[in-house]
């Protein structure tokens, strides 16, 4: 098995340095990728949709069926973690003082009440500001799911503001909903699904498309934070025996100490 | 086209991986995967794909390190014995 591994890591290795040089240059326009449909891209996404971040409005506007796939699919592969590993944990449980303080040590409480509120605001920072730099839904929803995933690590699984398991749920399936809805919304106005310019907005046609990837943005924030903290509970929580062990283990500490 | 810092970085990732795998602790293996997801962030950071360098910071680095450390941890150990 060892073997196998180290052939696997050199063959792509070989590969890698062998495909890596054939790359076109960046900001090439003979390439094949930049020959198509870039230039379209290029010319019109600042008149279309106001926004300056051509990922963004490829990923959301122009390409906006494959991301709608991509919510789906994380959102899914969340219930799937819930389905197949949530069976051997418990979804309600009476909480045990090793719950309230799992990895619990002074240092790192104050360093996670340094950093948890600037990597939230971090998170919304991007979700924000993704029309025009680096950023949106994906990265965005990541960072707030880390911002909860190092408060229940470092206070205990009953921290991180009540988002338990239930909640995780329900968020990762309210922000894929959030993008069909946008979508339905533009088949209600009798138009195409997910057709932004047509959404019933008081603002202008670009602007309308604008705040068209802003509503999607928003619904994959949603869905891939409560995914991710959906699969970090699953795979976090003790399982049932353990569970019984470490209770009565409590017990029998707090008697020994009385 | 090939820049030196490219190849400084190519050659790292595949260091990182071979690293990982000789690695004989699992939670050391898990903590150089993080180190290869940080390198390869650089390396799309270098070449201009910001978008995915992102991506690959916050979930590669992040997430999945997290989430990996999660499953050795309640992982048994006679699991953690036959996976070195």
């Amino acid at each position: 098995m060892r073997s196998l591994s180290w052939i696997a890591v050199l063959f792509t290795g070989v590969v890698l340095f062998y495909t890596a040089p054939s790359l076109p240059p960046i900001g090439d326009p003979e390439s094949p990728a930049s020959s198509h449909v870039s230039p379209y891209y290029i010319e019109n996404s600042v008149s279309d949709m106001a926004t300056p971040n051509l990922v963004t409005t490829v990923v959301t506007d122009y390409r906006g069926y494959d991301t709608l796939g991509e919510t789906t699919v994380i959102m899914t592969a969340g219930l799937a973690c819930l389905l197949i590993l949530g069976f051997w944990t418990p979804m309600r449980r009476h909480p045990t003082e090793t719950d309230r303080l799992s990895f619990g040590s002074p240092v790192l409480d104050a360093a996670a009440r340094l950093l948890v509120p600037y990597i939230l605001l971090f998170a919304l920072y991007v979700l924000f500001h993704g029309h025009h730099s680096p950023g949106g839904g994906f990265q965005g929803g990541t960072l707030l799911a880390a911002g909860v995933i190092l408060v229940r690590l470092v206070r205990g699984r009953d921290c991180g503001w009540g988002v338990d398991r239930e909640q995780a749920v329900r968020l990762a399936c309210s922000g894929a909903f959030l993008y069909y809805a946008v979508g339905l919304i533009t088949m209600l106005m009798g138009h195409l699904f997910l057709d932004y310019s047509k959404l019933p907005l008081p603002l202008t046609a670009a602007m309308r498309r604008n705040m068209g990837i802003l509503g999607v943005e928003i619904g994959v924030t949603v869905a891939v934070a409560g995914t991710m903290i959906l699969i970090f509970d699953c795979l976090h929580a003790t399982p049932h025996e353990d569970r019984e062990a470490e209770v009565s283990a409590e017990r029998a500490g707090a008697e020994g100490h009385t | 086209m090939m820049q030196p810092l490219d190849t400084m970085f190519l050659a790292l990732l595949i260091v990182i991986a071979v690293a990982a795998l000789e690695a004989g602790d699992l939670l050391a293996a898990v903590i150089l995967f993080g180190a290869f997801s940080f390198f390869s962030a650089t390396f799309y950071a270098l070449v201009g794909a910001l978008d995915v360098a992102f991506t690959e910071a916050a979930l590669g680095a992040v997430i999945a390190t997290v989430f990996f450390v999660s499953a050795i941890r309640r992982s048994s150990k006679a699991a953690r014995k036959r996976a070195r």
